[in-house]
């Protein structure tokens, strides 16, 4: 018998032919399966807009930028005193690393700065919160994370402060330990080395998926050191900080997700390697998600620690869909709400709240988005059924 | 309508590529009648009287004049220019070639030729890898071995895929076997004759005759014609390859074109056509009368017609779940149908028709007081369709059509109200057709099966536009002539780029239909949307993210104020922003309802995206019946016959 070419490669040879793959029922992942693209971003389609050139330096903007920025940058004499605070627990800490044997509930492997206040993108706490002013710290164990390792790092923290730090206050959390002085605060974010991850168990140690993330804080603040160096991106950073800050809806949008949507802004500007000034650099932002930068069926931002693109990640999806919803239509009324009255968005004159339901902004009838994925149902919608009044009857009539 | 495949009885009746290019993601029903005939430069009509003694115009706007007279010449001699359209348009391209040459034969229709090597069996996708298996050792090989092959008696051979096998049963297994099947299914397509033995395989065992009667079936089941094509729908992944069909009517899907053509042609979707499409349709149970067969499905072919509206109906209780079935099925039912188009056209004609005796009598007007004066001022030099009527861009529910009056000066208002006046005079006996003064536009009524439709008239010219003086008195409004001037330039652009893309009408209709029945986007203009389409087809490949990266466009703050609007593609010389007209309220609000329907269409619910309706009034325009019943058709075409003919005497006394 003389074939012409085998049927199967040589290991499939006595195998079946491939079978339709098991589909899921509706799930995060039927949107994920569906062709995905880039989103639309006015850059990369110069020639249609010719205008665009025009608009990366909006004297406008830019002023009302710069007086947001002074007024959520922390003080020179805040942030000074965050730095001793956060300089003194390391110093601590670096004595764990150096002399293991003196402390014997867990040993240490590293100690790393991360966090906005490493990357100079701190900002101040909204006006009138208890929140404090907030520097990170990974500290990396050889051992495993157990509760009781945890509070006795914590007891020997406090021993180790009591005499330099005067009203100091520890609790542990469930991402490590918090260390309070007054206005300021040293999240210590604990973590474990990867080869430890497997023998994780939730009701003894730290919870595995929050060391991970503890641990992948590092590898970004990495990134983050390295690439977003650029002042730009730094101001958009802060500044999306900030409007995360005023606006509930933009909560999804974590730190990282900030320093990659910032960096892309800022440097992505159609091949060219001219950086954008953070006037179009902020508009881009609010355009990017107002377009559906996260929603289903978009790529999203390439994210260069996991190598691939945070929509297409697994196998843990970044947002649930009511957040993607969530995140995207906040953003879209920030855009719509920027092109009438972009003081009242980026904060620093008040107005009325543009969520709170139809008003008038500037001399225009504002209304903002509403939702039409709600948590308990993600299927749902937000539209009512006698709304819908079969348009199609009418039609076809 | 003939067919080839009559002649070619062996082989498929549709070229396997045509059906895979031909395949319409929304049906097209629209004839090529009622389109504009494209610009041409070499038309030689005869021009209004008055232009006879014309200089040849030296500006780019030759083309619109002559566009413009070529409808003019158009319905003076209707019949055979409609004929001549419908033939172009009712004849799809049958003419293909087959071509073998010695050991390599390719399709030479398509662009994506097959190489075929006849020794090895195998199909090469291109010229250059079939040299390089020529060349290579495996092909050799094989060569020399066919050569000095041994032909055994007590063995069976399929010809075909070259595969001796030992016993019957293995033969059997082998014919029934997807490899064979392919094979077949490779050499039907490049036109390859199937060997006898195949057909009649001369078997002792009785066995053997299944096997002998599904061979023949299936030769058989080539002459049947595919029929119920359209329902058919191609899915493309984002690399613009075909990804797989779905067959609408039996809710099935392929993954390659062979497993489509089999089913079109299988028992199952001729029964579920039969059933949901056409219960006249024969569905042949015998195989044996096959020249019967082809005359059931030709002339199913015209019964099918008819019946077209008909399904659309069967659809709506169909599920869809993605948002190309949506959108097709919305296109479906937003179109237009056959009956409404002619009335459109019939009425459209009734008033061009009433507009050149009107300007014969302008003309005789003028040269009958024979003045000194310039005899060319009141000269109108054509008549011109624009907007919708000619880009083919209609929806059920567009009632409104635009025709334009392009005259040699600068219009004043005599010559509109001497037109007006006129326009008056041949209507007057007319009960159904009422006209308007509004503004500086002419509108004309009518009622066609209780249904009002108008047609607005403007008057512009060519010189406007060098012309640089503010409004004068004499004169209508600039702006008013300008508009006019753009709407011609957009006809222009549209014929040149957009009706050449494969979706781009339907999805511009889609969206057209939005801006009807949601409140938000009243003021988005169509010409808007048409650059929108345009620019994203160019970019991205399947019309479902064409959609997509509208809506993202637009919900990106595309016309928000502040932002980069577009640009309006035929004005070269200015930079002149599309949305130049609204306002921030009405750029708020389009931003707004394109930021609601993008997130439903990311999250799948795009359908309650459209039945999102705010505008009830919007729909009693379809709840006419007039056009979707059958029943009426005969009845309302006869009064319009009636009715034009009426117009014509009228015209002539």
């Amino acid at each position: 018998m003389r074939r012409s070419r085998p049927r199967f490669p040589p290991w499939r040879q006595n195998r079946p032919p491939y079978q339709h793959s098991y589909r899921p029922p509706f799930s995060q992942h039927q949107f994920q399966q569906n062709q995905s693209s880039d989103v639309f971003d006015f850059l990369n389609l110069p020639e249609a807009f010719p205008s665009i050139k025009q608009l990366f330096d909006d004297p406008i903007l830019t002023a009302i930028i710069m007086e947001r920025i002074q007024q959520i940058t922390p003080a020179a004499a805040d942030s000074f005193a965050l730095m001793n605070f956060g300089s003194v627990i390391r110093q601590k800490l670096d004595i764990l690393v150096l002399s293991p044997s003196s402390f014997t509930a867990c040993q240490v492997s590293e100690v790393r700065d991360v966090g906005s206040y490493k990357h100079n993108t701190i900002i101040n706490p909204p006006i009138g919160s208890q929140i404090p002013l907030t520097s990170d710290l990974v500290v990396v164990l050889k051992t495993l994370p157990t509760r009781e390792a945890i509070d006795q790092l914590g007891n020997r923290l406090k021993q180790d402060l009591q005499n330099e730090i005067e009203l100091l206050s520890i609790r542990s959390t469930d991402y490590g330990l918090s260390l309070e002085n007054g206005n300021m605060a040293v999240h210590v974010l604990l973590t474990t080395l990867p080869t430890n991850w497997q023998s994780l168990d939730s009701s003894l140690h730290l919870d595995r998926t929050i060391c991970k993330q503890n641990f992948y804080a590092i590898k970004h603040a990495k990134w983050v050191d390295e690439v977003c160096i650029h002042p730009s991106n730094k101001l958009l950073v802060r500044l999306l900080k900030d409007l995360r800050q005023r606006f509930n809806g933009l909560e999804p949008l974590n730190p990282w997700l900030i320093n990659l949507l910032a960096h892309h802004c800022v440097t992505n500007n159609n091949n060219s390697t001219e950086q954008l000034p953070p006037s179009y650099a902020f508009k881009r932002a609010l355009q990017l998600l107002s377009s559906g930068l996260f929603l289903p069926g978009s790529n999203g931002l390439y994210d260069p620690i996991n190598d691939t693109y945070t929509n297409l990640s697994r196998p843990k999806p970044i947002m649930t869909l009511e957040e993607q919803d969530r995140l995207c239509y906040t953003s879209q009324t920030l855009l719509r709400a920027l092109a009438i009255h972009p003081k009242y968005v980026l904060g620093t004159e008040n107005g009325p709240d543009i969520f709170a339901g139809p008003c008038e902004l500037n001399g225009v009838m504002f209304i903002a988005n509403e939702p039409i994925v709600f948590k308990d149902q993600s299927n749902g919608h937000a539209i009512d059924d006698t709304q819908q009044q079969a348009m199609f009857a009418e039609v076809n009539s | 309508m003939s067919n080839n495949g009559i002649n070619y009885s062996m082989y498929n009746t549709y070229p396997y590529t045509q059906i895979v290019q031909q395949q319409p993601l929304y049906g097209q029903r629209f004839s090529n009648r009622h389109l504009q005939p494209p610009i041409s430069y070499n038309a030689g009509y005869q021009m209004y009287p008055s232009m006879q003694n014309q200089p040849q115009y030296n500006n780019s706007y030759d083309h619109l004049i002559q566009s413009a007279a070529e409808t003019l010449a158009a319905f003076t001699s209707p019949s055979e220019q409609t004929i001549l359209n419908k033939h172009q348009a009712h004849i799809p391209q049958k003419n293909f070639h087959r071509r073998s040459v010695n050991n390599s034969s390719s399709d030479a229709k398509n662009s994506t030729r097959i190489y075929y090597c006849e020794t090895c069996r195998i199909a090469c996708g291109g010229l250059s890898s079939y040299q390089a298996h020529i060349k290579g050792s495996k092909h050799l090989k094989k060569e020399t071995n066919s050569q000095n092959q041994p032909t055994n008696s007590n063995t069976f051979r399929c010809e075909l895929c070259d595969i001796i096998c030992t016993s019957s049963d293995a033969y059997k297994s082998h014919l029934d076997g997807s490899k064979h099947d392919k094979t077949v299914k490779l050499h039907q397509k490049l036109g390859k004759k199937i060997p006898e033995s195949i057909q009649q395989p001369s078997l002792p065992i009785n066995e053997s005759q299944t096997v002998e009667i599904k061979e023949e079936k299936q030769t058989l089941n080539n002459n049947i014609k595919s029929i119920g094509m359209e329902y058919i729908e191609t899915l493309y992944d984002n690399t613009n390859t075909i990804k797989s069909y779905y067959c609408k009517l039996c809710d099935c899907k392929f993954n390659d074109a062979n497993a489509k053509d089999t089913h079109l042609k299988g028992k199952r979707h001729q029964l579920s056509y039969k059933k949901k499409v056409n219960p006249n349709f024969e569905v042949n149970t015998s195989n044996n009368n096959n020249s019967n067969k082809n005359k059931a499905s030709s002339s199913n072919e015209t019964v099918k017609h008819v019946y077209d509206q008909q399904i659309n109906h069967n659809y709506n209780q169909t599920e869809t779940n993605e948002d190309t079935k949506y959108l097709m099925m919305l296109h479906e039912q937003i179109i237009p149908t056959q009956n409404l188009l002619d009335a459109i056209e019939q009425f459209v004609k009734t008033v061009e028709s009433a507009l050149k005796s009107c300007s014969e009598q302008l003309c005789s007007l003028t040269t009958a007081e024979n003045t000194e004066l310039d005899t060319n001022k009141t000269s109108l030099m054509g008549i011109s369709r624009i907007g919708l009527l000619v880009k083919n861009l209609l929806i059920k529910s567009d009632r409104l059509f635009h025709l334009v009056v392009i005259c040699k000066e600068w219009p004043t208002k005599n010559l509109f109200q001497n037109l007006f006046s006129l326009l008056c005079d041949i209507w007057k006996n007319q009960t159904n057709i009422q006209c308007y003064k509004h503004e500086d536009t002419i509108q004309v009524y009518t009622n066609i099966n209780e249904d009002q439709m108008c047609i607005s008239i403007s008057l512009t010219s060519l010189s406007i536009q060098s012309n640089n003086d503010v409004n004068i008195e004499q004169y209508l409004s600039k702006t008013s002539c300008l508009n006019a001037l753009n709407a011609m330039h957009s006809v222009r652009w549209f014929q040149q780029h957009v009706t050449t893309r494969q979706h781009a009408s339907a999805l511009i209709r889609c969206l057209r239909y939005k801006t009807k029945i949601a409140r938000n986007w009243q003021s988005l203009s169509s010409e808007a949307i048409e650059i929108l389409i345009e620019h994203t087809l160019t970019k991205s490949i399947s019309p479902v993210i064409a959609f997509r990266h509208v809506l993202e466009y637009l919900a990106g703050g595309l016309i928000l104020p502040n932002n980069p609007s577009l640009r309006i593609p035929w004005q070269t010389d200015s930079i002149k922003d599309a949305f130049d007209s609204l306002n921030n309220q009405q750029r708020n609000d389009i931003t707004h309802e394109a930021q609601i329907g993008l997130r439903f269409m990311a999250f799948g619910h795009l359908n309650k995206w459209f039945e999102q309706c705010d505008i009830p009034q919007m729909m009693l325009s379809f709840q006419k019946r007039s056009y979707s019943d059958d029943d009426n058709e005969s009845n309302s075409v006869k009064r319009q016959c009636t009715k034009s003919e009426t117009i014509e005497e009228h015209n002539k006394s």
